[in-house]
């Protein structure tokens, strides 16, 4: 009860402030009438060389194309980083030596190498979305429970692959997930940071172009999207998560 | 441990030891093999390592657009100590009132779970109208970054508290005031600070892309340049600096996590 009336109170604020006493420019904080508004005009007419909908799909190719390279090669990775001594030791120290670097940071040279294409956007977000996934595999499978291990062996299991398989990824699965999550997150950071820099089309080339014809309603447009889709793909990921390994108990948050 | 044991022990390490060296080093060398000597990249590509390394030292001396090496650091040293401070000053009392008081938690909640979801470097264009490209853009992204998770974990560590301990605390006669000073606050203090540490984290991510979008200063501006130049080793040269200033912030906030949280052991 106190959430709706907080919300709409919320809302009559910034309604009251804009549009009835105006102590608020619209160029500074559009009332909230006119994202609706603007949101309705945009949806059909395209703005800046696309619809809404034509920029939200070229960034959501972008994040979605990043983000699975990503787990299709973190996880493997630090799957076997995890599982293996060597291959550790070998890649664990380049990895410590890159990770502490935002991978938003290497945007210009990633332009620089791709050109302002597709690719380079993808290359930025699957570096982002990749860092997660590799800590998160690694870290849960090292943290296999050595008794799960000696109960497998003890029950006849002979060879590693049986062991990494059937014991080690589905008990290391959860902190896995947890990781894709991040990534997720990461993603769609980038990408929003990569579309403000350099792109011709995307929610974050809407965004950048609408400040310049100082129209922040579609401004903050495009944070809601973008806010509501980063939501709907995390909630997603939580249902799979729940499908894939329904023996974890809900955490907070 | 039998001797043959503590052999074989000594010889994992070693090799490990070994591999990791050997894998470091192999890095650098196929870098400078790539570039240096076989000149499969170009120099406006990627620059040879020692290129990097003399850039670095280079610009310790030599201005790069307004300000010389130790400059750049010192305008986002500044940018992000404000941004975090803003942050932590906003973050941590409303975390502890919404863990602690049940009205003003279903009061902010849901006008926090609307906002919380928007990447912070999403309210870049916005922070540009309303503030200007000056400090006061770059402060308001770095402090939205780090604000929720601060918040997240000082409230989550406030409303999750030992029931017990608050149990404990009534019993021998504290008041609700002191329980949520003596009690609740310091027994939520290690989640508050892992909040903080996941927020200064993003706070960095945020002051490279503010500085990235729109700035003349700072370690974000130099990586840009490095791209807009065609002279990718400044952009490196920049990722390098920002990447040690991140491993320092994490240090210090872990010093200072074992000093406030005395009592508890590692």
């Amino acid at each position: 009860m106190l959430a709706v009336v907080s919300v709409i109170s919320v809302i009559g604020v910034w309604f009251l402030l804009t549009s009835v006493f105006r102590v608020i420019p619209p160029a500074f904080l559009p009332p909230p009438q006119n994202i609706v508004t603007d949101f309705l005009r945009i949806l059909g007419t395209p703005y800046v060389g696309h619809t809404l909908i034509g920029h939200t799909l070229v960034s959501l190719q972008i994040v979605l194309g990043g983000f699975f390279s990503a787990i299709l090669i973190g996880i493997p990775l630090g799957v076997l980083m995890g599982w293996f001594k060597r291959i550790e030791a070998i890649v664990d120290p380049l990895f410590q030596l890159l990770r502490p670097i935002p991978p938003l940071a290497w945007i210009p040279l990633s332009l620089l190498w791709f050109g302002i294409g597709i690719q380079s956007k993808i290359f930025v977000i699957w570096l982002s979305a990749f860092v997660p996934c590799v800590i998160n595999s690694y870290t849960g499978i090292r943290l296999t429970e050595p008794l799960l291990v000696k109960a497998a062996l003890g029950l006849g299991v002979k060879n590693q692959r049986d062991l990494l398989r059937e014991v080690a990824i589905p008990s290391a699965l959860p902190i896995i997930l947890g990781g894709v999550r991040i990534g997720l997150g990461a993603a769609w950071m980038t990408l929003v940071a990569a579309e403000l820099l350099a792109s011709d089309a995307g929610l974050g080339y809407m965004m950048q172009m609408a400040r310049r014809a100082l129209e922040p309603s579609v401004i903050i447009l495009g944070m809601l999207v973008i806010g509501i889709l980063g939501a709907l793909m995390a909630r997603g990921l939580r249902m799979l998560e729940k499908w894939v390994c329904p023996w974890v108990k809900e955490e907070e948050h | 441990m039998s001797r043959s044991a503590e052999n074989f022990w000594d010889k994992v390490y070693r090799e490990k030891t070994v591999l990791s060296l050997s894998s470091v080093l192999g890095f650098l060398a196929l870098w400078h093999l790539a570039t240096d000597i076989l000149g499969l990249m170009p120099a406006i590509v990627l620059p040879s390592p020692e290129k990097v390394f003399f850039t670095i030292y280079e610009k310790i001396l030599a201005p790069v657009g307004e300000e010389k090496l130790f400059g750049h650091i010192g305008v986002s040293l500044v940018r992000i100590l404000v941004g975090v401070g803003i942050a932590l000053g906003l973050a941590i009392p409303l975390g502890i009132l919404m863990g602690w008081y049940e009205d003003l938690d279903s009061m902010a909640s849901p006008i926090i779970e609307v906002l919380r979801p928007i990447p912070p470097i999403a309210w870049i264009p916005l922070a540009i109208l309303w503030f200007g490209i000056g400090l006061g853009s770059k402060v308001f992204i770095i402090a939205i970054g780090v604000f929720f998770p601060t918040l997240i974990n000082t409230y989550i560590g406030v409303k999750f508290v030992d029931p017990l301990l608050i149990k404990a605390a009534q019993t021998l006669g504290a008041k609700d005031k002191d329980i949520l000073w003596e009690v609740v606050v310091p027994a939520s203090v290690p989640l508050i600070v892992a909040g903080v540490r996941i927020g200064v984290g993003l706070g960095m991510m945020c002051l490279v892309a503010a500085e990235l979008v729109a700035a003349s200063t700072g370690l974000g501006y130099l990586i840009m340049l490095g791209g807009d130049d065609l002279k990718p080793e400044l952009s490196i040269t920049g990722m390098i600096l920002i990447g040690i200033l991140r491993l320092l912030a994490d240090r210090v906030i872990l010093r200072i996590e074992r000093r406030v949280i005395y009592w508890k052991k590692e």
